[in-house]
């Protein structure tokens, strides 16, 4: 039943490609259950290449194909000609999910799954199928199989993370986005505060946005007594960019970790073979986002936060600062951290490399222009601008609130005891101040 | 299940209790002269600007009008009541900014039924009949006296939006409107006297067009002749972008079905070359006073040649 929903939701979009997702799940299903019948080690070795293959394959058609066919065109002169297939929903993400359960098999560390329909219940389940989390066979696999109860727990724990999910996404992303678009759209008509503005609400709506899908993912499947993996820790309270990449989009991150990093040797070949590990991992990270440069430089530049800190933390007083900073310094810590992090994001979000230079230039020459901003902007004026900020705010207490609301701590305070009425008026707010106009996620594009 | 169902509904309680406090808050609360709820969100509109002395003007009126203008912004922007008033016409012009078919027919409906059997000037423009914009549903629901007819506003196209905009009529409290009406003149018609200083974009080829906005066109039409009101479709030049003749004769296509079954006249002028980019339009689909001027000039004789004009002149 299941199945056949996850399916139906999938066909919503583009029913054709639902054949794909069948396809691979075919594919890593025989792989799958062939590697583990097969005892020599060169015929495992050869089935899982066949499934990298087949799962890359996929990917590199389908997403990456224009992407380098542009690049040759440019640099050869040539007139390849580009596929003229639309990019699948949620390709990254099942095709990761289905390399990441053959890699375990093929490992040892999961039995593969005999039953055909459940293996597609894993790869297809409705709820993250489009934009993650990236599930482990090892936590997902075991609980689709058991009986869907209606408990009330489960539904009320689910209902809370779907509220706080919507909030996320309708009230605070989608109301950032319009200023957004519009001074990304024509960054250079735009002067260097509104740049800056733009790039910081870019931070938070992008949280919002893929947080708040993630919130609503995991709500839906918790409904159902699903508990899928967290995706988001506030990872703008962080301290330092590793602490930052353990706390954003944390299921992609594991899986880099598990299944890229440590294969390639991980810290243990040595400083300077960590540093370019990691290194490479961020930039194929970036490029798992999209098949865009800008990615790719998003990817790189965290990458080379990384190695500077790797290189920081061989200094004393970096040790000290990780193991116990003080009030003061974990809120420098913090603001620096965002600044490297919102400074990358403006590849992360501009049209192409070359607006995103004019940004960069424009923002550190303290530009002024002379054309007036886009009516939208003027419309909002300062105080609108202040209502914004007053929704960021609203964010980071409401997410301190919610995430410890979660783990049960605030039990006999006043949030506690009127919670229900806490939800009641963010559905109220969700109602009224939500953008209900066609804003898409953003990561329904990756 | 009997406590998920029965915590629901407590939520569900609670949730509206919430909604109508935070209306209330945000509609009575005011900030530099708006509601707190045109700045809390992207699409509220307050009291005040074009529709509201639209209204304001039609409530106080005792004039019998000879021609009603319904459309978007190419209505209120192109027919000026002071040059069919010096051909010896009165009109009053209800045009609105992205005001589609819905629309019109909405006001046709509750607003325009009219002793006198005005004729109507009907602008069709394609833009107005492509894709989901709401704008002129949350101008009127800011400023249209009747409440049944605010309400058909969020019956006609079910958007929470246009509810929330709803709500907060019921907490309106306000003694002057929050915005003033910038460009108006008269009558509904407002005036704009810029040129256009860039060049002009080039269009998509194929737009697509909504067949839900043909069809309250058809709609439309079907009132205004049940109540005896003659009517007329109308479209003034635009400028020579590139692309926009293939544009326009699609858009065209589309409307020809209408046409041909209520047997409708149509002035189409909007391929006519006699206005120039530069000096007639204040934008690439907007025609500036100058322009509204040469337009009106040469449609007045034409609604005489095709028989539109009242019949006692």
């Amino acid at each position: 039943m299941l199945l056949i929903a996850s399916y139906y939701f999938y066909m919503g979009w583009e029913p054709i490609y639902a054949s794909l997702l069948f396809l691979t799940t075919a594919i890593d299903y025989v792989v799958a259950n062939r590697i583990q019948r097969t005892t020599k080690q060169n015929h495992r070795k050869l089935l899982l290449i066949v499934s990298i293959c087949c799962n890359l394959g996929i990917l590199f058609y389908f997403k990456y194909y224009n992407f380098f066919i542009e690049n040759i065109n440019d640099l050869a002169g040539s007139s390849l000609t580009y596929t003229r297939f639309l990019l699948p929903v949620g390709v990254s993400f099942y095709t990761f999910q289905e390399m990441g359960y053959v890699i375990d098999v093929y490992r040892g560390g999961l039995k593969a799954e005999r039953h055909f329909g459940k293996f597609a219940l894993f790869v297809s389940y409705f709820p993250q199928l489009v934009a993650g989390p990236i599930e482990r066979a090892s936590n997902l696999m075991h609980q689709l199989k058991e009986n869907v109860e209606l408990r009330y727990e489960n539904f009320s724990a689910g209902g809370k993370k779907i509220i706080w999910g919507l909030f996320k996404k309708v009230v605070i992303a989608d109301n950032l986005s319009p200023l957004v678009d519009q001074v990304y759209l024509n960054p250079e008509n735009y002067s260097w505060y509104w740049l800056l503005i733009a790039t910081y609400f870019f931070a938070i709506q992008i949280y919002c946005d893929f947080s708040g899908y993630s919130d609503i993912a995991i709500g839906v499947a918790r409904t159902m007594g699903v508990r899928l993996m967290e995706n988001f820790r506030l990872p703008y309270l962080s301290r330092s960019i590793r602490e930052f990449w353990s706390r954003w989009h944390i299921s992609l991150s594991t899986w880099f970790r598990d299944y890229l990093y440590i294969p390639l040797g991980g810290n243990r070949l040595g400083a300077r073979r960590t540093q370019i590990n990691l290194l490479l991992v961020f930039i194929i990270s970036g490029f798992w986002h999209g098949a865009e440069w800008t990615f790719i430089i998003w990817g790189a530049l965290h990458g080379l936060y990384l190695v500077f800190e790797l290189i920081l933390s061989k200094r004393k007083w970096w040790n000290t600062y990780s193991k116990g900073p003080t009030s003061w310094q974990s809120i420098i810590g913090t603001f620096i951290l965002f600044q490297l992090v919102s400074f990358a994001w403006i590849f992360f979000r501009a049209d192409n490399s070359s607006d995103a230079f004019t940004i960069i230039k424009n923002l550190f020459t303290l530009f002024e222009s002379d054309v007036a901003p886009h009516r939208t902007i003027q419309w909002l004026g300062l105080t609108g601008l202040s209502f914004k900020i007053f929704l960021i705010l609203s964010l980071f207490i409401g997410d301190k609130w919610i995430h410890g609301l979660s783990r049960g701590e605030f039990s006999g305070s006043l949030i506690h005891r009127y919670r229900m009425a806490l939800y009641a008026a963010l559905i109220a707010c969700i109602v009224f101040l939500g953008n209900w106009g066609e804003v898409q996620f953003i990561y329904f594009q990756f | 299940m009997k406590q998920i169902i029965l915590k629901s509904l407590q939520l569900f309680l609670y949730s509206i209790i919430a909604y109508i406090v935070l209306c209330g808050i945000l509609t009575l609360v005011h900030v530099n002269g708006r509601t707190a709820a045109s700045w809390a969100t992207s699409y509220m509109h307050g009291t005040g600007d074009h529709e509201y002395c639209t209204f304001k003007d039609l409530d106080t009126s005792t004039t019998r009008y000879d021609y009603i203008a319904l459309g978007s912004s190419h209505a209120m922007h192109g027919y000026d009541p002071r040059i069919f008033r010096k051909s010896g016409y009165t009109l009053f012009n209800f045009g609105s900014s992205n005001q589609h078919s819905k629309i019109s027919y909405m006001l046709a409906k509750y607003y325009l039924d009219l002793p006198e059997k005005p004729i109507f000037l009907i602008d069709v423009y394609h833009a107005v009949f492509q894709g989901e914009v709401l704008e002129s549903n949350f101008r009127f629901m800011a400023n249209i006296p009747d409440p049944a007819a605010a309400f058909s506003l969020v019956r006609s196209d079910p958007d929470l939006r246009l509810f929330n905009a709803f709500a907060t009529r019921l907490f309106r409290n306000e003694k002057k409107p929050n915005t003033g009406c910038y460009s108006y003149v008269e009558n509904g018609y407002c005036q704009n006297t810029d040129t256009i200083s860039n060049s002009l974009a080039p269009y998509d080829p194929a737009p697509s067009i909504n067949e839900e906005r043909i069809a309250m066109l058809d709609k439309l039409l079907s009132l205004l002749e049940s109540r005896n009101c003659r009517y007329i479709l109308v479209a003034h030049p635009m400028t020579k972008a590139e692309g926009f003749a293939g544009v326009h004769q699609h858009f065209i296509k589309s409307l020809q079905p209408v046409i041909d079954k209520h047997n409708a006249v149509f002035i189409d002028q909007t391929l006519e070359t006699y206005l120039n980019d530069k000096e007639h339009f204040y934008n690439q689909t907007h025609m500036n006073q100058a322009g509204v001027e040469l337009y009106n000039a040469r449609l007045i004789p034409l609604l005489k040649e095709t028989g539109f004009v009242p019949k006692e002149k």
